[in-house]
């Protein structure tokens, strides 16, 4: 990099709406790349493009009112999640045609709105392509408290939030009260995408909550490490995204969604390339690299290296170098047999509620 | 107090009538085999029970509370039909898969779960690529880490191998042994009757509702070599409407 771009980059850093511009886009990254692992796997991916349009008529209405439009676009775009969910779960609507038709009434609202003759198209469409420069203190507020919501959310319902997306049935016999977890992502979900439309706009925010997870999910991980990595790639995004944007004087919101293009088509091009790839999609990236396909480092990685085969790349690497099934030095099902040549090789005796605590 | 009690119970799916009338109660210690054809409600029962199904008549009580009550106080281990499925991207380890069984972080009882249906060496890779028995046997494991006071298993045995089935039989008749009260909807006559001490023959009203020798003295042996339609059960230890 150039040593005048450097500097640019520097100079734009010491305006308060620069440091603004920065804090309510990584607040925002983060709340998007948390919440849309969750969104994405529930099959609720596409309610982005429908609360951005909701954000966008609600937004319109802040103007035509004299409202800042955060005060009207975070409520009223949480209520609309809540009521595309509703739809969604008891309307017996197909799929996700709740979201094209809360979309499609919403796009209608904005244009009739815009088009009333209020004198505020332009600042309207600072809200369709983004204008992250101008970010105001109250919508830093709003980002700010949102992802400090999601990270306590992550932090205390974590589990839950797991058997929600992998199983809710399960989860609901469990005792879980499903129905609230499910609120509770879409509502802060709103809040996300009411902030959002400010930074990268409302043609790009839905980009801000798919982008990052679908990376991350390419790398093949569990459930912890895939979240982590979400968050991850969607701040950093966020911020090479910004830092470009200010040094090449580019759209920020453009920048930000083409970073994250960039991470997804690298990630894709490492699972493509790298060695010992099984095909079908279905290796880790990371474990081709080489660097542990699993948590902590014992899954399919290690496999990879070539100690023993397994067909289809599927077994347990530590099954392949006969390491047998220890635990944090308790005995497993394999009870430390050396025989193991894969992960499919299991103990061949019935293990016994009884025998427990002396294995 | 009943672990479970059906009156009267009935679903109805618009003008389609999945149960009619369905009455029994689950005691402390029964082994109870839901055995039926196909289409016969058997899982339409158990998520009636579960509070997944909401019932158009009767009523249904878990611990003598209603199921969603119930289910919030109690420990009801479950193994849904479709256990054997999980998509091969969704980023899930067995271990986060057994553990989620848990409302709170326990690693000792998920490695515990976990060697109880020899999963172990299996605890660090993705769910979806395992094969149909080692996620059933997983998803068997979330039922079990919780220790549950009250087993609903539906189909559980379908993608397990005959050792795995065996021993997997011989692990809840343990679990029976120590009190946990136990409900199986199977289609594998055979296997289940060795371990059920009831039968609950079910054509969307009950057919049959008492003890296993009863049930395998009015059906023909045969069908109790495998795959089985029991429609040739007759007679009923109590009657049904």
């Amino acid at each position: 990099m150039r040593k005048d771009t450097i500097m640019n980059i520097i100079e734009a850093l010491s305006y308060p709406f620069v440091r603004r511009a920065l804090v309510a886009g990584l607040a925002v990254g983060l709340s998007s790349g948390v919440l849309g692992l969750f969104l994405v796997l529930r099959r609720y991916s596409s309610i982005g493009d429908g609360l951005a349009h909701v954000g966008l008529a609600s937004v319109a209405l802040g103007l035509a009112t004299g409202l800042a439009p955060i005060y009207v676009s975070a409520p009223v775009t949480a209520a609309a999640a809540l009521w595309i969910l509703k739809l969604s779960d008891k309307s017996g609507l197909f799929g996700e045609t709740a979201v094209a038709l809360v979309a499609s009434l919403a796009a209608a609202v904005a244009v009739l709105i815009a088009g009333s003759g209020g004198g505020f198209a332009v600042d309207l469409m600072s809200y369709l392509f983004g204008s992250v420069l101008a970010v105001s203190e109250a919508e830093v507020i709003v980002a700010l408290a949102t992802a400090v919501l999601v990270v306590l959310l992550v932090v205390v319902l974590r589990k839950q939030l797991f058997s929600y997306v992998y199983d809710p049935d399960y989860a609901r016999v469990s005792g879980l009260n499903v129905d609230a977890l499910g609120k509770l992502l879409v509502v802060l979900a709103g809040l996300a995408v009411s902030v959002g439309i400010r930074v990268v706009g409302s043609l790009l925010v839905s980009s801000l909550i798919i982008l990052p997870p679908v990376t991350a999910l390419q790398l093949g991980l569990g459930f912890n490490l895939t979240l982590a990595f979400s968050a991850g790639i969607s701040v950093v995004s966020v911020l090479a995204g910004i830092l470009v944007a200010l040094a090449f004087d580019l759209p920020a919101g453009a920048s930000i969604v083409l970073a994250n293009f960039v991470l997804f088509g690298g990630v894709w091009l490492v699972g493509r390339l790298g060695v010992g790839g099984q095909g079908k999609g279905r290796g880790s990236a990371l474990g081709r690299l080489g660097v542990g396909g699993q948590e902590k480092g014992r899954g399919s990685g290690l496999g990879r290296l070539g100690v023993g085969g397994q067909e289809k790349g599927r077994g347990s690497a530590l099954g392949r170098l006969g390491v047998g099934g220890q635990e944090k030095g308790r005995g497993s099902a394999l009870g430390g047999s050396s025989a193991g040549s894969s992960a499919s090789v299991e103990d061949s005796s019935c293990p016994s509620l009884k025998g427990e605590g002396e294995r | 107090m009943s672990i479970a009690k059906i009156e009267g119970m009935s679903v109805r799916y618009g003008s389609y009538e999945a149960l009619d009338n369905v009455e029994f109660s689950i005691e402390k210690g029964d082994f109870i085999a839901v055995v039926g054809p196909n289409g016969s409600g058997k899982s339409t029962l158990v998520k009636a029970m579960l509070g997944l199904e909401r019932p158009s008549a009767g009523k249904i009580e878990l611990f003598g509370l209603p199921p969603a009550e119930a289910l919030a106080k109690h420990s009801v281990g479950y193994l849904p039909q479709k256990s054997t499925y999980a998509d091969p991207r969704f980023p899930a380890t067995v271990r986060e898969v057994v553990a989620s069984g848990l409302s709170r972080r326990d690693p000792v009882a998920t490695a515990d779960a976990m060697d109880l249906l020899r999963v172990a060496a299996l605890a660090d890779l993705r769910i979806g690529t395992l094969s149909g028995g080692q996620q059933q046997r997983v998803h068997l494991a979330r039922a079990l880490v919780r220790r549950p006071e009250f087993l609903i298993l539906d189909e559980p045995t379908g993608a397990l191998d005959p050792e795995s089935r065996d021993c997997f039989y011989s692990t809840l008749k343990e679990l029976n042994d120590e009190g946990v009260a136990i409900l199986i909807v199977s289609h594998d006559l055979d296997a289940v009757s060795r371990s059920a001490g009831k039968v609950l023959f079910l054509d969307r009203r009950v057919l049959y509702w008492g003890d296993i020798a009863g049930f395998r003295a009015r059906t023909p042996d045969h069908y109790f070599g495998g795959e089985g339609a029991h429609r040739h059960a007759q007679g009923h230890d109590h009657e049904h409407h």
